[in-house]
């Protein structure tokens, strides 16, 4: 189980999350829906241990992942940790296969086949094949995402943070990447938890769906119950998009 | 001020820690020697073979009296090669060279979030990243100096003998005048030190860029500006130290 209790981040003097709690479901897609800027990529990097709360805390499975705390704990707990950033991250100056083999070269004792054997399965489980010497900057925004989470589940992990994943893709590899986020998380029981502006992911996938805004969490339910929310902000979020509008009025 | 120094200083604590898997560690290393240092080898050559010569007709021009001997040219010519010129001024462009590429490579990593990706597998990005930089430069910048005052002696031969009147017996003797061993051993430590200087400084200036392509264009014009004063500073320190 991931939970958050009472978080606060600061910038400076601004802050941008408001002692945020919740918890997330194992083995199941959590997301966490908000306009830009309400805290959502922010709330992401704490869980990732990118950035540090000020105050509250966020334990995995009962550990508390806190640097100052216990560096050890929170280094073995990222180990666990598979991560699709926005843009891809993929190493620019490594090929495909470079990017994928990347994590298991540092941590795992692997032979050189049985790594090449491990990276090739999971660009296959992403619907890749032959890009293998290509470099990111040779691929189109959905494979550079599809090498990303390629990469993110290579160590097999428990926990697979997607940043806006779909961001930049048209409707139809967008789809595709939604639908290969829910097999993966099936398929190897991952707590996911998907930063998302799209209401079709949303409703396609969204097991737990919490809804921040202006730094807090606001509202939370599921994919059958968003629609039947009152709440205004959450309403008024919903009606930005075509999809969630028609079937709010229909 | 005293606050990017404190952060320099911290930047370096975690640094110089513990590779994460050392085979990878002197892969990187042997990589960076190749990006950093082997990819300088022709603009220094080029540059040393030129102002090697200049060096030689300034000195030429300088010292056209009948009561110097010729072969004082080329002990001139050496003593400030060897002094002043590899080392010093050879650093100073390769802190625009390699301090520009590291700066932007590294910043380039920052904003496209390939810092974060690496920090959230639970590696020690410094580390990672530029630890085998520093280790790169401290290796093979010598050997950059060490090229650059051979391809110097060669142009100021070159010149010597061709326009300057001198014979090629008259310039070794010069060369060989008076040898003293320290000079060269100056030369080496100026170079590690300002080696260390220029890879941990663009490190530093790229490692923390915020924002975007302009950030990191300035943070490239940082590196080499900062390593540059670093350098020039630290001269007259280790020559008054090492020399006076």
């Amino acid at each position: 189980m991931l939970s958050i209790k009472s978080i606060d981040k600061f910038f400076g003097d601004r802050q941008v999350l408001f002692g945020i709690t919740m918890d997330l479901m194992p083995g199941k897609a959590n997301l966490i829906i908000g306009r830009s800027g309400s805290g959502k990529t922010v709330l992401m990097k704490c869980l990732a241990g990118l950035l540090m709360p000020e105050n509250g805390e966020i334990l995995f499975d009962g550990r508390q992942f806190d640097e100052r705390h216990d560096p050890k704990t929170v280094n073995e707990i990222r180990r666990d940790i598979g991560m699709v950033f926005q843009g891809g991250a993929l190493f620019d100056s490594q090929t495909v296969l470079e990017n994928v083999i990347f994590p298991l070269d540092m941590f795992s004792r692997m032979t050189r086949a049985e790594k090449h054997d491990r990276a090739h399965d999971c660009l296959k489980r992403v619907g890749l094949e032959n890009v293998d010497r290509l470099y990111p900057s040779e691929l189109s925004g959905g494979m550079r995402k599809r090498v990303a989470i390629a990469r993110a589940i290579v160590n097999t992990p428990k926990y697979l943070f997607c940043d806006e994943p779909n961001s930049g893709l048209d409707p139809q590899t967008s789809a595709r990447i939604d639908a290969l986020i829910a097999e993966i998380t099936e398929e190897y029981q991952t707590t996911t938890v998907i930063n998302t502006h799209d209401m079709n992911s949303v409703l396609q996938y969204g097991d737990l769906v919490h809804f921040i805004f202006e730094g807090k969490r606001w509202w939370t339910g599921n994919r059958h119950t968003i629609l039947e929310a009152d709440d205004p902000e959450l309403r008024r979020f919903l009606e930005a998009s075509e999809l969630t509008k028609r079937l709010l009025h229909a | 001020m005293f606050k990017r120094f404190g952060q320099y200083l911290m930047l370096l604590g975690t640094v110089f820690t513990k590779p994460t898997k050392r085979r990878l560690f002197w892969r990187q290393v042997s990589d960076e020697i190749y990006n950093l240092c082997i990819s300088s080898v022709l603009i220094v050559s080029i540059i040393s073979l030129f102002v090697g010569a200049a060096v030689t007709i300034q000195m030429r021009l300088n010292i056209d009296s009948p009561w110097m001997p010729l072969y004082a040219i080329g002990y001139a010519t050496r003593k400030a090669i060897i002094l002043e010129f590899s080392p010093t001024i050879i650093s100073l462009i390769l802190a625009g060279k390699m301090g520009s590429q590291i700066a932007s490579q590294l910043g380039t990593m920052r904003i496209t979030e390939q810092i974060d990706a690496i920090e959230v597998m639970g590696i020690n990005s410094a580390n990672y990243l530029i630890l085998p930089k520093i280790i790169a430069s401290l290796l093979f910048n010598p050997v950059l100096i060490m090229l650059s005052i051979v391809v110097a002696l060669i142009g100021s031969w070159t010149i010597g003998v061709s326009v300057g009147g001198m014979t090629t017996y008259e310039f070794l003797y010069g060369m060989q005048f008076e040898p003293e061993n320290f000079d060269l051993a100056y030369a080496l430590i100026k170079t590690v030190f300002f080696a260390f200087l220029i890879a941990s400084i663009s490190s530093f200036h790229g490692y923390y860029v915020q924002g975007g392509a302009l950030e990191v264009g300035k943070a490239s014009t940082k590196a080499v500006v900062h390593s540059s004063i670093a350098i020039i500073l630290s001269n007259l320190l280790l020559t008054q130290l090492l020399i006076s």
